[in-house]
């Protein structure tokens, strides 16, 4: 697997051979679609990026996205020449072909491969600016973006917005945004957080903390996309205020029991936990009423329905146990 | 002058000569080493009051007390005391004798006032074994790393005994520091290669390997407890003995003393003392080295008290620094960062007040 050390040298030991590859890559690319432009050419204004707009004089045709994008621009029949980025042994993995060519993984990226790929565009989650993957530095984001623009997907807000974005995503490379299998998806989603919304009002007193446990501390969050979306379907939610500079609050085993829950649920990274006798005398788990949760899934409808259907399963069945 | 002169010695020989250290002070030994003893022992249970009570949700002892003999279900103050803090009190015990009497003993069978039990690569092999375990085998569970610990610091240790025991019959202690260091030099090479390509192995490490008393349960420690037992029956049988090798091998073979045995014992009971407690806290660094010194400093070099006071010592400096660890940021932070930081300052005022202490 590579390592950053790896990436690094690779970096310093590539950047002139990639320089000159780039430009014979864009020369390659611009002589293509001179020949084959037949489609509409590629124009993206990304939400959340205000005056940002990507423009192709061509239709994209070779894409490289992260994982998370990858994942989410399948559900469209988008599939990227190339990947790279977090997420290929987690829920995106599961959703890129393990055909699709892999130049790096984690924050691993090879600019040589990057080239080779020949890509009309690079699709990802953004930095702030919108200028590159979020995880790039300056000196990355320079190589890269010689060989190819990059189009910035912002990440934050609900669910719902990020199916939006990805939703814009796919009309802007041409996909049919309306077809019969991806409504049907959506509509799956809808009904599903239906279900949740129906489920917590008919029992208002099931209070719920979202917990990430590790060793020595427990991160909660009611305020994540995806802990909001369940604060607006009715879930409440226990736990400490975040602080002003992240969406996570800390808490520490010794005064977990200061917000007591129903339901726990158990964030998909969580580690080093069961075994913590203070874990187990914690009324929720005592009570095995437990459910998942992840603010990391990539943004597959039918991942959401069924994690969803799950969790409006566990609220039904929870009783109301703690004061 | 040679060492049989001392007990008629005067007061300038015993001052000047070059094996002066080896001579207890003039002053009664015993009675400033009783003393101490009974220092040592407020100072613990001192220490275990504050690792019981301190923390970041407040427990009076009375509530404490009332935890231990009527557990109430539920009661959360019950499930923190039970869950949290006797785990680490007990944890703190433990490994903290265990570390202390593995340096009383490796400074001595190795004549270095200066050896860490890590000397042998008991802390190189478990740290090792522990991300190899993590990596190939992807033990997660606590026990299987304390085992994978186990394992791979006797493994370390039988290395490092083979290769610093080849050229001579016995044990020789410059060609088993030798041998220790550079041990260690490969196994901490090869761990780090593996944290790099893995990257559960490097979570692994990040958590264990900076040495925590942050114990899930008691399970751990208990399963540890027969073999720092081992360690500390290896030091009632050779404490005596240990004195005599001071001496040099010749003149304790001359007092009947069996020089080899009496290091294969010490040796082992590092290794067992060691490793029990690397594998339930992880590498925890200083106290191994610092304790024992700081008590050769106070008692002086009659094994008998350094390694009997190093028990006592080893948690008193452990469980403090676990206190100020779990309070001094939110969510607490390992042990091992904070042992250098209680004990370097201790160590730096004897250095300066004291002539150095020598085996």
């Amino acid at each position: 697997m590579p390592t950053m050390r790896r990436r690094a040298l690779l970096l310093s030991a590539l950047a002139p051979l990639t320089l000159a590859a780039c430009g014979s890559a864009d020369g390659a690319a611009t002589g293509e679609a001179a020949e084959s432009a037949t489609g509409t050419s590629f124009t993206y204004s990304p939400e959340g990026y205000d005056g940002l707009t990507v423009t192709l004089d061509k239709p994209a045709e070779r894409i490289v996205a992260d994982y998370y994008s990858a994942a989410a621009l399948s559900a469209y029949g988008i599939t990227p020449v190339a990947v790279f980025g977090y997420g290929h042994d987690g829920t995106p993995g599961q959703h890129v072909s393990a055909d699709v060519e892999v130049l790096g993984q984690d924050d691993a990226l090879s600019i040589e491969k990057l080239a080779a790929a020949r890509p009309d565009v690079i699709i990802a989650y953004g930095n702030e600016d919108g200028t590159g993957w979020t995880w790039w530095d300056d000196k990355v984001i320079e190589q890269a973006t010689a060989i190819a623009p990059f189009a910035p997907v912002k990440l934050g807000g609900t669910p719902e917005d990020m199916f939006a974005r990805y939703r814009s995503v796919a009309e802007a490379l041409g996909a049919d945004t309306d077809a019969a299998e991806v409504t049907t998806q959506r509509e799956g989603f809808d009904a599903a957080r239906q279900k949740l919304r129906d489920v917590t009002a008919a029992s208002p007193d099931i209070t719920v903390l979202a917990a990430h446990f590790a060793a020595d501390v427990i991160y909660t969050s009611g305020t994540l996309g995806v802990t909001a979306m369940l604060a607006e379907d009715g879930v409440t939610l226990v736990g400490p205020e975040a602080g002003a500079d992240s969406a996570w609050a800390e808490l520490s085993w010794e005064t977990i029991s200061d917000h007591p829950a129903d339901v726990i649920l158990v964030h998909d990274f969580s580690e080093a936990y069961e075994e913590n006798p203070i874990y187990q005398s914690l009324p929720a788990v005592e009570a095995g009423q437990l459910g998942t949760w992840d603010d990391k899934r990539s943004y597959i409808y039918e991942d959401y329905t069924a994690w969803l259907t799950e969790l409006a399963g566990v609220l039904e069945k929870a009783q109301d146990i703690v004061p | 002058m040679t060492a049989l002169d001392r007990p008629g010695a005067d007061e300038a020989t015993e001052v000047h000569g070059p094996s002066a250290a080896l001579t207890p002070a003039r002053r009664s030994p015993t009675a400033v080493n009783v003393v101490l003893l009974v220092v040592l022992l407020a100072l613990l249970l001192g220490a275990c009051w504050a690792s019981l009570t301190v923390g970041e949700r407040p427990i009076s002892l009375g509530t404490v007390l009332e935890a231990l003999h009527a557990r109430a279900t539920g009661n959360p103050d019950h499930e923190v005391v039970w869950g949290a803090r006797i785990p680490r009190t007990v944890g703190g015990l433990v490994v903290g004798s265990g570390i202390a009497v593995a340096g009383a003993l490796i400074q001595a069978v190795s004549r270095n006032p200066l050896a860490d039990p890590g000397i042998l690569g008991v802390n190189a092999g478990a740290a090792f074994a522990v991300a190899l375990s993590v990596a190939v085998l992807g033990a997660s569970t606590m026990g299987a790393q304390l085992w994978a610990a186990l394992i791979g610091a006797f493994a370390a240790t039988a290395a490092v005994l083979a290769i610093g025991s080849l050229a001579r019959s016995g044990i020789d202690p410059i060609r088993l520091t030798l041998a220790g260091v550079a041990f260690g030099a490969v196994m901490g090479g090869l761990t780090t290669a593996l944290t790099l390509l893995d990257v559960d192995a490097f979570a692994a490490m990040r958590s264990w390997g900076a040495g925590s008393l942050s114990v899930r349960g008691l399970g751990g420690t208990l399963q540890a407890l027969p073999f720092i037992a081992v360690g500390l029956l290896a030091t009632l049988l050779c404490a005596r003995s240990l004195d005599a090798v001071a001496l040099g091998e010749d003149l304790a073979a001359t007092l009947g003393v069996r020089v080899g045995r009496t290091r294969v014992i010490a040796v082992l009971g590092v290794t067992f003392a060691c490793a029990a407690a690397t594998a339930v806290a992880g590498p925890v660094g200083f106290v191994g080295l610092m304790v024992p010194h700081v008590i050769r400093f106070l008692v002086g070099p009659q094994q008998v008290w350094v390694l009997g006071l190093s028990v006592i010592g080893g948690p008193v400096l452990l469980l403090a620094a676990d206190v100020v660890a779990r309070i001094a940021v939110p969510g607490g932070m390992p042990v091992g960062v904070v042992t250098a930081f209680i004990g370097a300052p201790v160590l730096i005022a004897l250095v300066r007040s004291k002539a150095v202490s020598t085996l």
